[in-house]
């Protein structure tokens, strides 16, 4: 990809000492691109384990095509493939736009990129091969983990650093979100993955049994609420306002559920382990947190959809907006869902069934990944030189049919989950079990079929997505784009 | 009547701290003081001039 200088018009207020310095958007361009490839990549493997669920014969007797070992690989391509080269991407684009700076170190950040693409390409190799610490989100073992631990620190050097060079007195909300995720997301790795290597290939925690559990929910709740939250609340900061091309509604109300949510989410891990062996205590502390938690769940809601108010007229023509809306909306129910089913008496009936599964891909489809393909789209073009995408036409058609896809999923598996909770706890009059577990797996049975319909609608989406930036950028110069002078007023 | 230090009193004590702070957190961002420059932050994911986004002359 050579780039070439694009020429400070005279006219344009670039910065006067940095007048030949140029934003580093190398990097972000090539972590946008892996992001729609790890997206299909991802997607796919999701889509192939929901047909084995219907047609178990799909593994063909091969352990590396075995569900067990294929639902870790594709939880860990979504999450840290396909979002976190999202997060990657909009967190070095957004945080040199908004401190007026290139980032701090090219070559930490080349590493960045290419050490994270080794973590998933060790992981695609690895997880099929059954090399795993059992740990749900944590799967992989040692020596990747350290590899991680050190693109992460290098992550955070390069994002801070940038931050230090800042050419504005304020350091703008998004960057704070995406702060508190970086620094978090170092944390929980590194204590959750300590472990005592016993070869290259197997490593034992130091932890067992219930502090185990708990603090690998711990860490487990807190990728929910920093990496497929606090980051892309960053994101979402950034997006909206430019989208809908005026500031965001509430700045105030920025900061105040930006501390709110920070401080609450670390204590809600427990609700995972509701009628385990966790203390009753530490479980009702956990319910109280994530009860709490609506509040600047919502706070955040409110604020990115009260900002595109005054233009909702514009619906009709930008499909990145639709996005949008419809991503903010998911965010919403799916943090209205979650307190509810942390509610111990909720979760009796809910844990173990497919309503979890439903609650999870609103947050992961609905929320992450919409908010995601509205980030690519306004930023794919205008990193690669170009005024928008190729096809609008596209873009439209790709909401469309991933609109459609996530309620095909989230209502089935909504309707199975309440199902299955209903049909495991029903008692005959004597106290014997009313259905064994197999009537429960043939009721769910056509459930499984919209499920699987609904994930490749979204899939399909995504193809469509790839093709649109392929037209996009396949004929490009990409430009480096000068740093900019911030306005006078700062 | 005696005030008994327990486990109870420093959990109390521990949640009104940290009422207190919210409450502090919320009145500080409320403050009129901080409008100005709140809404000069606000600006800056807008004036990142982007000269792929300028209309072909």
């Amino acid at each position: 990809m050579s780039a070439n200088v694009l020429p400070a018009s005279a006219a344009l207020p670039y910065a006067g000492t940095e007048a030949r310095a140029t934003y580093n958007d190398k990097v972000v361009r090539q972590f946008a691109i892996m992001t729609v490839v790890w997206g299909i990549v991802g997607m796919a493997v999701g889509a192939f384990i929901a047909a084995q669920l219907l047609w178990p014969a799909l593994n063909f007797d091969i352990p590396w095509l075995t569900y067990s070992r294929l639902r870790p690989l594709h939880t860990n391509a979504v999450i840290f493939a396909f979002a976190g080269c999202a997060l990657f991407a909009t967190s070095y684009y957004v945080v040199q736009r908004t401190c007026h700076a290139r980032l701090f170190s090219d070559r930490l950040a080349a590493f960045t990129f290419w050490g994270w693409q080794v973590v998933i390409v060790a992981a695609a190799i690895t997880l099929p091969l059954g090399m795993t610490q059992s740990k749900e989100y944590a799967e992989l073992e040692w020596p990747i983990d350290l590899l991680i631990a050190a693109v992460w620190i290098a992550y955070g050097v390069v994002f801070f650093g940038t931050i230090v060079k800042r050419k504005v007195k304020h350091i703008y909300v998004a960057n704070w979100f995406f702060a508190s995720y970086i620094i978090t997301i170092a944390v929980l790795h590194i204590v959750n993955n300590l472990a005592i290597p016993v070869s290259p290939t197997k490593s034992y925690v130091i932890y067992s049994g219930v502090v185990d559990a708990m603090v690998q929910w711990w860490y487990g709740h807190n990728a929910v609420g920093f990496f497929l939250t606090a980051g892309f609340l960053g994101m979402m900061y950034y997006v909206v306002p430019k989208q809908a091309g005026k500031p965001i509604y509430s700045y105030r109300l920025s900061i105040v559920h930006f501390w709110a949510l920070i401080s609450i989410y670390m204590w809600a891990g427990p609700h995972h382990l509701h009628y385990t062996s966790l203390p009753d205590w530490a479980q009702s502390l956990g319910m109280v947190f994530s009860l709490i938690l609506l509040a600047p769940s919502w706070g955040g809601m409110i604020n990115g959809l009260m900002t595109m108010s005054g233009v909702w007229h514009r619906l009709r023509t930008d499909p990145i907006l639709k996005f949008l809306v419809v991503s903010l909306s998911f965010y919403g129910m799916a943090t209205f869902e979650g307190p509810l089913m942390s509610i111990k008496t909720v979760n009796a009936l809910s844990h173990y069934t497919d309503w979890t599964i439903g609650h999870v891909h609103a947050g992961a489809l609905g929320w992450v990944a919409f908010i995601t393909i509205a980030a690519m789209y306004q930023m794919i073009p205008r990193v690669f030189g170009k005024q928008q995408m190729w096809s609008v036409k596209l873009m439209d058609a790709h909401f469309w049919v991933a609109t459609i896809g996530i309620v095909l999923y989230v209502t089935s598996m909504w309707i199975a989950g309440v199902m299955q909770g209903l049909m495991w706890r029903a008692v005959n009059s004597d106290g014997t079990l009313t259905y064994t577990f197999v009537e429960s797996l043939k009721a769910t049975y056509p459930y499984y079929g919209i499920r699987l319909l609904g994930g490749l609608m979204f899939l399909s989406g995504m193809v469509i997505m790839a093709y649109n930036v392929w037209r996009t950028v396949r004929d490009t110069q990409p430009v480096d784009v000068p740093v900019l002078a911030p306005a006078t007023s700062h | 009547m005696s005030i008994e230090l327990n486990v109870g009193l420093v959990r109390g004590l521990l949640t009104l701290i940290l009422f207190l702070a919210f409450m502090t957190l919320w009145a500080w961002a409320w403050n009129k003081n901080r409008k100005h420059d709140f809404d000069r932050m606000a600006r800056l994911p807008l004036e990142d001039h982007d000269p792929t986004q300028e209309q072909p002359r």
